[in-house]
């Protein structure tokens, strides 16, 4: 069944991370704050979840490390250069899905 | 409540692939009959038909969370008995206090290892008769 899942997973991944590229764009043209940031926050936390329970450790470390940025950005943190964080893990994401 | 087996499980989270392997790991490996929902508002108006043995909820879901959705379901009386189970990430040992201070009997970990999980719920339920 371990396979099986992987594979499963392997299908979805494309769609999840696209999903989560919209949130992060419509977070971003939100300044990253309000419900657009609830949202993308949300969606890293699932796919942190996701990526282990399907096999994939590496895509739940890197959801993880944007979950981490994106709840500190919820909780009123600061952050230098939240635009360029973001799109650096989102392109560890689609690199992490074919490790 | 136990006493008797565990069959029915009523599983509530927000991400279609989780809700995908949770049905295949309780159902596939553990041999349970499994019914799933998306949403806290569609699992108060699902709980009932379903009448489960036991029911697994996530934490973080939009709109009405796991113990909000927990709190309406104890206002079902089908439901209202009905053991609960957190699964979550947030696993420290001050929060599971609080997830059972809301009423949880247990809490899953995420992530879980799918070909355990059917494991980990039946040591739950068995936990219950103690």
């Amino acid at each position: 069944m371990q396979d099986e899942l992987r594979d499963y997973f392997a299908g979805r991944l494309p769609v999840r991370l696209r999903e989560i590229e919209q949130a992060a764009s419509a977070a971003r043209d939100a300044g990253w704050a309000g419900e657009p940031l609830r949202v993308f926050h949300r969606l890293a936390h699932s796919l942190a979840g996701a990526g282990a329970t399907f096999g994939y450790p590496e895509v739940t470390e890197v959801s993880h490390r944007l979950e981490c940025l994106l709840r500190r950005l919820l909780e009123g943190a600061g952050e230098e250069g939240v635009g360029g964080q973001v799109e650096d893990l989102l392109a560890e994401l689609w690199e992490s899905r074919d490790r | 409540m136990p006493g008797r087996a565990l069959r029915r499980i009523f599983f509530v989270e927000d991400d279609p692939d989780i809700r995908t392997v949770t049905r295949m790991a309780l159902e596939a490996v553990g041999g349970f009959t499994v019914a799933t929902c998306g949403s806290g508002q569609e699992a108060l108006s699902e709980v009932q038909a379903f009448a489960p043995d036991l029911i697994l909820l996530d934490v973080m879901m939009p709109v009405m969370d796991g113990p909000a959705t927990l709190a309406a379901l104890r206002r079902i009386p089908a439901a209202a008995e009905v053991p609960v189970v957190f699964m979550t990430a947030r696993v420290q040992s001050q929060e599971i206090l609080l997830y059972k201070e809301l009423g949880a009997c247990d809490v899953i970990a995420k992530p879980f290892d799918p070909m355990l999980l059917a494991d980990i719920v039946r040591a739950i339920w068995a936990s219950l008769d103690r």
